[in-house]
């Protein structure tokens, strides 16, 4: 998977990076001072990922949970995103991360004890308001759970705290590391969905849609809270045609009340990015499509455009019997 | 034509036997010239080898592709010794410190990086440390495929690993490798160039009449249309009513105006129904001979429109119209309601 590690060497010797090396046996390790001093120092580029992948490990330094923007979650409660991992395994055309990062190399983070501290810390601040937390805003956050192994210090924490929510997003249908952690009532496992065509077209590398399924029907039969990020959704040809047959497959994979949310979102790119995706993805269909500069600088359908599928998809899931207050638009400005 | 540049006439040795060339003047340096290409003698390091190759490309402004052949050294033993590599990216690090701007050549099957250094990397503690930015350094490629960048022609980088960096007599090993490496080069060069490139042509429709701007247009609209569906013919694109519309229209720049606004709405229906809806609802407007101003991207609802009066009564037909204006329609179709 990986063509070479990178980790620094103060934390060489914790279990936490030896258990994490284990996984990694054939792999050409060396040791460096701080995974600042090269990964991200030189532009390499995004598509170099698919013949040599580093992996760097290392201690974050700085803030380690940041507020979340508008609209990113629920409407209830407060939202922060967590970083305990920079890039991810995949390849979505219209992903962010290929215009974010200067590097398609990934860092995971070993110090999960300092963002559960940071946690803990601002469950105090705010002693009356429920508290979201998610991951996966820099990475898959149960792409590679299964060699990281950090969700149980989460599940330990989370069942202490239930005013503290945890969301883990995901592309993948890599539930291994949940496999051994009971459901609790504040930890949510969202999968972002799309239709099987357009995950083909654009999220190279990803779980398949049946796959994904599978994932939800199992965890979901756990007992595990699940969410849906119909995000981003991507005009095309049939695109309600396509959505609608979505919302059957994943009716007849999960029981609605144990939805917990779902969430609708039409692709959106700052400029870097859509730069990025013309120079990554030339041959892209997503260059078939006319995007406008929206209110907020970002590339876009224009609003007409957006609103409309949003409203139809939304009505979409009405029809297919989703409860209203389960369904938000997100990242829209209404 | 491509201009070959090489570090040293030793390098160069092979490729100035096989082939013909004539000096050619540009100020001090030594560059020749055959029938396909230039061949330049750079000199050592990264500022003489950015200086004379953006000299010669600024002079001489036939040039499509920059190669730099040469040797180069290895920071770490996952590369063959005595072996030619195609270079992907290059990257650069002056004085003990990364530069950012990193640069990929036009070899898309290349996968092997270098790093050019600022200075002979003659210390194993060194070679350690550069080695997580690429498996091969050297002190010239950089520079060269900077100052291509800034020219805007490609780069080719193809370098044979002489040595292992970090090595105090490197000197001296490239010297006696010089006439090897470069007929390793030759090989790899003549190899790599012989390989036959596809391109693919669009043809426009025959009986129409194209501006150049409709040429280009008609050119980006199929281009768009075929990441959807290829293997079409432009025709195939259109739905049978379309095609008639065409087909009965005898003047040939109408024709043309069809086929591009077809092609359009096959592209994207979505943003044609808008127009089309958007023009019904300020139809009151339009007919009195009203202008319509929206906001460019329909991000807002902003709209402006002018009249043209001439009369007291255009001022009523004007009130009129306004009047017949349906606002919450327009705002309801701005907000995605259909």
């Amino acid at each position: 998977m990986f063509e070479k590690i990178f980790v620094e060497s103060d934390i060489l010797a914790l279990p936490f990076t030896q258990n994490l090396l284990s996984k990694f046996a054939k792999t050409p390790i060396e040791t460096i001072d701080k995974v600042e001093n090269y990964w991200g120092r030189v532009k390499k580029p995004y598509l170099q990922k698919r013949e040599t992948l580093n992996l760097y490990i290392g201690k974050k330094l700085g803030n380690l949970i940041k507020k979340a923007p508008q609209a990113y979650g629920t409407q209830n409660g407060l939202h922060y995103y967590f970083i305990h991992a920079y890039n991810c395994i995949y390849e979505c055309q219209y992903c962010y991360l290929q215009g974010y990062f200067q590097t398609p190399d990934i860092v995971l983070f070993v110090n999960h004890d300092e963002i559960i501290a940071q946690m803990k810390n601002l469950l105090i601040e705010n002693p009356n308001e429920d508290i979201w937390f998610h991951a996966g805003e820099y990475s898959d956050s149960l792409a590679l759970s299964h060699i990281t192994e950090e969700l149980p210090l989460y599940w330990k924490f989370f069942k202490e705290h239930p005013r503290a929510k945890l969301e883990l997003r995901t592309k993948s249908a890599n539930i291994k590391a949940l496999s051994n952690l009971a459901p609790l009532s504040n930890i949510f496992v969202s999968f972002s969905l799309s239709p099987e065509q357009e995950i083909k077209d654009y999220d190279l590398k990803t779980a398949g849609l049946k796959a994904r399924l599978n994932a939800i029907s199992t965890l979901a039969q756990a007992g595990h809270q699940i969410g849906i990020h119909l995000d981003p959704i991507i005009l095309g040809d049939n695109t309600l045609l396509h959505y609608e047959k979505l919302l059957e497959q994943l009716k007849s994979t999960l029981d609605w009340n144990q939805l917990a949310y779902i969430s609708l979102g039409v692709v959106r790119f700052t400029k870097d990015v859509y730069r990025e995706i013309e120079h990554n993805y030339p041959d892209s269909k997503l260059h078939a499509q006319e995007f406008i500069t929206s209110f907020d600088g970002k590339v876009r359908y224009p609003k007409p455009i957006r609103m409309k599928v949003l409203k139809q998809i939304q009505g979409l899931c009405l029809a297919a019997g989703i409860a209203a207050e389960k369904i938000y638009l997100c990242m829209e400005d209404n | 034509m491509k201009l070959l540049c090489f570090a040293h006439r030793g390098e160069a040795l092979a490729f100035l036997k096989n082939w013909e060339w004539s000096p050619l003047s540009v100020g001090n340096l030594e560059i020749y010239q055959n029938e396909t290409a230039y061949l330049l003698i750079t000199g050592e390091g990264m500022f003489e080898a950015m200086n004379a190759v953006s000299t010669v490309l600024g002079h001489q402004s036939d040039i499509k592709t920059v190669y730099n052949l040469g040797v180069c050294g290895r920071l770490n033993d996952s590369l063959a010794l005595d072996q030619v590599y195609s270079i992907r990216t290059v990257y650069a690090n002056q004085n003990h410190e990364p530069l950012f701007k990193s640069f990929t050549s036009a070899d898309k099957k290349s996968t092997h990086d270098l790093l050019t250094y600022s200075e002979r990397v003659t210390d194993e503690k060194l070679a350690k440390k550069l080695s997580p930015f690429a498996p091969l350094v050297d002190r010239e490629l950089w520079s060269i495929a900077y100052a291509a960048h800034k020219a805007g022609v490609n780069f080719i980088g193809l370098k044979y690993i002489s040595d292992n960096a970090g090595n105090l007599a490197v000197c001296e090993l490239v010297k006696e490798k010089a006439q090897v490496a470069s007929e390793a080069l030759l090989d790899f060069y003549l190899l790599q160039t012989l390989t036959p490139h596809a391109s693919k042509k669009r043809t426009l429709p025959e009986g129409f009449y194209f501006t150049y701007q409709q040429k280009i247009q008609f050119t980006q609209l199929i281009k768009k249309l075929e990441l959807r569906s290829p293997h079409k013919n432009w025709n195939e694109y259109l739905s049978q009513n379309q095609l008639q519309k065409i087909e009965h229209e005898k003047n040939a720049k109408k024709k043309t105006a069809l086929v591009l606004n077809a092609l359009s709405e096959a592209l994207n229906p979505e943003k044609m129904q808008l127009q089309e809806k958007t023009e019904k609802i300020f139809n009151p407007i339009l007919q009195l001979g009203g202008k319509v101003l929206l906001d460019k991207n329909l991000e807002t609802s902003h709209f402006e429109i002018s009249f043209p009066v001439t009369k007291k009564e255009d001022l009523i037909f004007i009130k009129r119209s306004l009047d017949l204006l349906d606002y919450e329609k327009y705002e309801r179709l701005m907000n995605g309601e259909t």
